[in-house]
């Protein structure tokens, strides 16, 4: 019985915070393994489609993002397009891609695909004059990003 | 001298350290992955002298006008009607459905032979042109052929091969809607999608989706397996150059 000891009047012993960084490391890299840098803030709002016939793609440095819908702030319904992080047009798609042929690797320039974000209220006119631009410059690779419905 | 003990180094802030990296991380990225539909271009052609003749059955016709009206083969529509059709363009042996032919070792085995004369014969043509642009037609049979040879031998049983005749003509408009434009074309690749998974499913225990996912990491493999159910689904996708209706 007496081994027993009460230690009295010390109140609760503190928790331990060494393992606080190996932790926070942890959720650090966890966080660069699923997380991918941002390019450039939208000037165009769009709202992806859904679909079920959708690709992954890993590597996001092969994408040359052109994104299409209606400027942000702006009362005009019309479609804008967004290269870089200016509004374009599409008379300056050709030049973008060879800017990105300039930026990727080497052996990556014939996996550069055309990252298209277009809303889902634009008209086609407008896509098709883009796919029009890709042809004329030989970018044959064509993504419509969207979500993949569950 | 007397050895004197390193002092520890108090790691009291390092958790700070790694919270201030952490939610930098977290300014910095996005989560959403980028996924999307994709799609190749069409390359630009010379217009065609001696075009082809094109036999109706050997065309599906899906058109949206400027009011995301939906015709396929020149009857009114629904998006949901487009997974029959294209089912049907890939596997029915209907009359209006495009022609196909049985792939078997006999089949093959004549294909090649008759190949192989017909090569022959046109290197004896005294007429330049007219032997490259021969040659080249029946070059690309061959290899078509042994396409079809290496996906027998993998699969070890005889198939019907959709004819290389054959498209979908997906057609939209300059005031067709992207999302219906879309909805419709992800309905095309989506059925495609699914008969080439089941395919690889029960012939090779492997979605091709996985199958292409292991390529591009980098594993080549796969490459035949791949090559095989290209050969029994091929996409063919065509879509005219928008016109204003």
């Amino acid at each position: 019985m007496s081994r027993i000891k009460k230690k009295s009047g010390k109140g609760q012993p503190g928790i331990s915070t060494a393992s606080l960084p190996d932790i926070v490391f942890m959720l650090l890299f966890f966080f660069m393994a699923v997380a991918v840098m941002k390019t450039t803030d939208p000037l165009v709002e769009y709202e992806k489609p859904t679909g079920e016939a959708i690709y992954r793609f890993e590597d996001a440095s092969i994408l040359a993002n052109i994104r299409v819908g209606r400027q942000i702030g702006s009362p005009s319904k019309v479609s804008k397009i967004q290269l870089n992080d200016a509004i374009k047009s599409v008379d300056d798609i050709p030049d973008f891609i060879w800017e990105k042929r300039g930026l990727v690797a080497a052996v990556d320039v014939n996996k550069i695909v055309a990252y298209l974000d277009v809303d889902v209220d634009t008209k086609m006119a407008i896509v098709n004059k883009i796919k029009e631009r890709l042809q004329s410059v030989e970018q044959y690779e064509l993504a419509y990003s969207a979500k993949e419905n569950k | 001298m007397a050895k004197k003990d390193i002092p520890e180094i108090n790691a009291g802030s390092m958790a700070d350290i790694a919270f201030l990296l952490l939610i930098f991380w977290l300014v910095t990225t996005t989560m959403d992955r980028d996924m999307g539909l994709r799609l190749t271009l069409p390359q630009e052609l010379p217009p065609c002298e001696d075009c082809p003749e094109v036999r109706d059955r050997n065309v599906l016709k899906i058109a949206v006008n400027g009011k995301d009206e939906l015709q396929i083969e020149e009857e009114r529509a629904e998006i949901e009607d487009v997974e029959q059709w294209v089912d049907d363009f890939y596997n029915s042996d209907a009359d209006n459905m495009p022609e196909r032919h049985l792939v078997n070792e006999n089949t093959i085995a004549d294909t090649m032979a008759r190949l192989a004369i017909l090569i022959n014969e046109t290197k004896l043509i005294p007429d330049e042109n007219l032997k490259v642009a021969l040659l080249d037609k029946y070059e690309k049979a061959l290899e078509e052929w042994e396409g079809k040879e290496s996906c027998l031998e993998l699969t070890k049983e005889p198939f019907m091969c959709i004819s290389k005749r054959a498209v979908i003509r997906y057609e939209s408009n300059n005031g067709t809607t992207f999302e219906t434009y879309f909805e419709v074309l992800d309905q095309i690749k989506g059925v495609l999608k699914r008969l080439r998974n089941d395919f690889s499913m029960s012939a090779f225990g492997m979605t091709y989706d996985q199958m292409e996912k292991l390529e591009d990491g980098g594993d080549k493999s796969l490459r035949p397996m791949i090559k095989a159910v290209r050969v029994r689904y091929p996409l063919r996708l065509l879509e005219p150059d928008a016109r204003n209706i």
